[in-house]
């Protein structure tokens, strides 16, 4: 049985293999390819999806799926947030290390070692200090986002 | 897209993109993951207001969704698979393997071999093989995506791999 036609295009039989049949791996990962680039056959497939029977019983309630992709969604925008964060206070460390590095000349980084470390390490912990904030306040954004969207839903 | 919205899309075509999903998968737990997904993807984009747009784009993310779940299925296969290993390892310089291939077959074997490669190899390995395009030439004259012509290039490839060893082993 062909899946493809000589232009390229899924065949009615490819159509329905996929539908009501198990084709191989490869077979669907050709028939998906296809379909991402050609609205024609989309178009078609997605016609004949509808009017298909699911074999079986759909493992999930529309209700339960509202709430994990709402979850999962929430997780995205922290995960977003919380990398923009941590990659900003990064660089603020880094640059701040390199500006005190630069403020003392070879003969006082040899002989002030230990007060030069001490500086660094008080700098870092200010930083610390900063990213925790900033950390707190991007989570009191996202609670406030969060509630701001429940209350224009009236949730 | 506000949550009402979205709810509201769920409840019209969860099923339907559900329905798509398993098609390709054949598996109900990745079906569902896929479900998600896809919805999760039409929450951070406006949708298209007409019913019939709204669809025809909601069931492009879930092919496009299903098309990653299979590559990066059959890429772990295709990369396990010490046979084609070498394939795999030289995909990134396309000009070598055919080189091979030429080594152990004659030209014409070769060309006999292409020929009788199905869609949607065919055209695409005639032109890269036969006729000496380049991959975007190939996508601009097949009018498909620069990237789809490489993946299929390189299933080309194994497949006349294949089809040149068994010849050779009938020999």
């Amino acid at each position: 049985m062909e899946i493809f036609n000589k232009h390229g295009h899924i065949t009615e039989q490819g159509f329905h293999i996929l539908l009501n049949e198990s084709p191989s791996d490869l077979e669907r990962l050709e028939i998906a390819e296809h379909l991402s680039f050609c609205s024609e056959c989309l178009n078609t497939y997605s016609n004949m999806a509808e009017n298909t029977l699911l074999p079986e019983k759909i493992p999930f309630d529309e209700d339960t799926l509202y709430k994990k992709i709402i979850k999962k969604q929430k997780f995205s925008k922290f995960r977003i947030y919380f990398s923009t964060g941590a990659a900003a206070a990064a660089v603020i460390v880094f640059m701040n290390a390199s500006i005190v590095f630069h403020s003392f000349s070879d003969s006082e980084k040899t002989l002030n070692f230990v007060p030069f470390m001490t500086k660094i390490f008080s700098t870092i912990e200010n930083y610390q200090e900063k990213l925790n904030d900033s950390i707190k306040n991007i989570s009191d954004k996202l609670m406030f986002i969060n509630f701001e969207e429940d209350f224009s839903n009236g949730e | 897209m506000t949550r009402e919205e979205i709810r509201n899309i769920i409840t019209k075509y969860s099923s339907f993109i559900y329905r798509i999903c398993l098609n390709f998968t054949q598996n109900t737990a990745d079906a569902e993951n896929l479900t998600q997904e896809t919805f999760i993807l039409a929450y951070t984009h406006s949708l298209p207001s007409d019913e019939n747009a709204c669809k025809a784009y909601l069931t492009k993310i879930a092919v496009n969704k299903c098309k990653d779940y299979l590559k990066s299925a059959y890429m772990k296969r295709v990369l396990l698979d010490p046979e084609l290993s070498f394939i795999s390892q030289k995909s990134t310089s396309m000009g070598i393997p055919e080189k091979i291939l030429m080594e152990k077959e004659s030209l014409k074997t070769i060309k006999e071999h292409i020929l009788s490669l199905n869609e949607p190899y065919r055209n695409v390995s005639i032109l890269y093989f036969l006729k000496e395009k380049q991959i975007r030439e190939i996508a601009e004259i097949l009018n498909r995506p620069p990237n789809t012509v490489s993946t299929q290039l390189f299933r080309a490839k194994i497949i006349l791999k294949e089809k040149l060893t068994k010849g050779k082993e009938d020999l």
